[in-house]
């Protein structure tokens, strides 16, 4: 049960029933118009356990990336994408392809520290700011309407990955 | 984006999240967040401005190692 409020998924189902056409038209501004945003008054707080030069840390993106042989992420599904990749390797990525269709990957496909700054997360362990970073990081398209689904399946999945790996602390990067 | 976070913050993980978009993260409440300037596409820094994405990523994990409470905003100072 995730912390949205119990009838958000009926809310959910009325808007996408109702803004269907809008978003078949990509008119992202009359679709959203209606959105049940979620909304919250206070936020959950975890503190950092330990001082960050000690501390195991993974990088999260919401810009769209998946690497060679990945699946490119669906970005002109209405409502989004629900899935994330895994990136992992010891070195600066020598291929990568952005999907998300809600803003330009001209930047991001150029470079992709400008939404997943990966390289300078490195440079900071290596200078002993950070105490190191886990195996595997995460990527996934932040446009995707259904908040049920996201908190329900795809944020519990990638947290078990996390822990799995030893994350204290995760630095996450939205476009 | 902020969802996310929040959801991490709640399983143990601490979370700082940069943010392009004050009115969303005013309204969901990531447990820390730093606003950068946009546009969409190099929240984290120019393509290969490395001196820019460093300190984007440095004034974020500054805001994870010392915020004392949940729903933090912050905005980062201006480009020197």
């Amino acid at each position: 049960m995730s912390e949205l409020s119990l009838d958000w998924p009926q809310r959910y189902r009325q808007w996408l029933h109702s803004s269907r056409e809008w978003l078949d038209q990509k008119n992202w501004s009359e679709a959203f118009r209606t959105y049940p945003r979620p909304t919250f008054t206070s936020a959950p707080f975890t503190p950092l356990v330990e001082p960050l030069h000690r501390i195991r840390l993974a990088l999260i993106t919401s810009g769209g990336l998946s690497l060679p042989g990945q699946p490119l992420f669906e970005e002109d599904n209405p409502e989004g994408d629900a899935s994330f990749r895994t990136i992992e390797g010891a070195g600066p990525l020598d291929d990568w392809t952005i999907r998300h269709g809600h803003y330009d990957p001209k930047d991001a496909q150029a470079d992709y520290n400008s939404v997943f700054p990966l390289d300078v997360l490195r440079e900071l362990v290596h200078q002993g700011r950070v105490g190191s970073l886990t195996a595997r990081h995460l990527s996934f398209m932040g446009y995707q309407t259904d908040a049920a689904r996201l908190l329900d399946h795809t944020a519990p999945e990638m947290a078990d990955i996390l822990i799995a790996d030893g994350a204290q602390a995760a630095l996450l990067v939205p476009v | 984006m902020g969802l996310v976070a929040r959801y991490l913050e709640s399983r143990g993980i601490s979370t700082v999240s940069l943010s392009n978009l004050a009115a969303a993260s005013e309204r969901v409440k990531p447990p820390r967040a730093l606003l950068v300037p946009g546009p969409r596409g190099q929240t984290a820094g120019k393509p290969h401005d490395r001196a820019e994405q460093r300190r984007r990523v440095e004034a974020a994990l500054d805001l994870l190692e010392h915020a004392q409470t949940g729903g933090v905003l912050k905005t980062l100072n201006p480009a020197p």
